[in-house]
């Protein structure tokens, strides 16, 4: 019978499985509270990308999209205090994540963070930014190397 | 001993008609009465106990006075013990129940999904996502393409710094 509880008691407290990136784990409080627009793309959205690429452009991005496994943003168009946004923003990410680049110029603010696991490889990439009267939050989950994320902007023809 | 005059003042006695003096006539009378009649006996044993009843000692005064103290000095006596009468099955719903509602809140949250193209209320098509998302993946790769950007300049600068120091004379 105590077995039987104490098996019990350790399944009631195990922690919720789901919630593997950054939007989801801190986001949630802090977007209902400034009514941030919310999308999510799973890696099976990303083979449609590929159905209009050619050749060498499509072989990269392929690359690139395979590895990874999800898609999460969070955004809010020409906010009242956008800068306000982005620091309550990069204030709620845990010591997890690593700083690994801050961008600041006269119309645009943005701050990269990584997420590691064990080995060092990078299992989540998170940006918050507040650009051109935009407010964003992005995460970006799987096999994340940061040299096939400079190339996507090189891919990616609008 | 002639008893009419006994029988006659005892009559009077059941109707409540005697007198003070009468009465202590019928106690002094049953007080030594050894050839009491059968029939009077009882109302001699009744006399005899009224005289004994005067013999006892009058109630000590200070006996309310003591019986106060004792009251007012008596110690509380213990309060009743509450006996419940289902205690074993109280000591086992202490930990049933938290555990039924633990396992209640876990389940009413939604499991985990993955979603070709979750959206809210923001698109209102999959080519309308898979725009915003390109764009999306553009600006990151752009947003850090233009701070590596930057922070080359910084390397460049270092190196002409380091170069220059190398060069200076000694």
């Amino acid at each position: 019978m105590k077995k039987i509880i104490a098996l019990l008691l350790i399944l009631a407290t195990k922690p919720s499985v789901g919630q593997e990136n950054a939007v989801d784990k801190y986001f949630n409080d802090f977007s209902q509270k400034n009514s941030l627009d919310a999308a999510a793309v799973s890696s099976k959205m990303f083979t449609v990308f590929l159905e209009n690429k050619e050749g060498k452009e499509k072989e990269e991005l392929a690359a690139v999209l395979k590895k990874l496994t999800g898609l999460k943003v969070l955004s809010k168009n020409n906010p009242k205090d956008g800068t306000g946004l982005y620091n309550g923003a990069c204030a709620l990410l845990p010591g997890a994540y690593e700083t690994i680049l801050t961008l600041k110029e006269t119309d645009r603010s943005a701050r990269f963070y990584t997420k590691e696991a064990a080995g060092g490889k990078i299992t989540e990439l998170v940006m918050v930014a507040f650009q051109w009267g935009r407010f964003l939050i992005v995460s970006l989950t799987g096999d994340i190397v940061l040299s096939d994320i400079l190339k996507l902007s090189q891919n990616l023809n609008l | 001993m002639d008893y009419t005059k006994v029988r006659a003042v005892l009559d009077k006695y059941w109707r409540g008609e005697t007198s003070v003096e009468e009465e202590m006539y019928l106690k002094e009378l049953f007080k030594n009465a050894n050839d009491c009649p059968p029939e009077l006996r009882q109302e001699k044993e009744l006399f005899q106990y009224f005289r004994f009843e005067e013999n006892l000692p009058a109630l000590n005064e200070d006996l309310t006075g003591r019986l106060r103290e004792i009251w007012r000095n008596e110690p509380a006596s213990p309060a009743a013990k509450k006996v419940f009468v289902w205690p074993a099955l109280l000591k086992y719903a202490a930990v049933i129940l938290p555990l039924f509602v633990a396992g209640y809140l876990a389940l009413q949250k939604s499991p985990p999904t993955e979603q070709a193209v979750g959206v809210n209320d923001t698109y209102t098509n999959s080519k309308q996502a898979i725009a915003e998302t390109e764009r999306v993946l553009m600006l990151m790769s752009r947003n850090m393409n233009d701070g590596l950007a930057k922070t080359a300049t910084l390397r460049m600068f270092g190196a002409i710094e380091k170069n220059s120091k190398a060069r200076k004379p000694k």
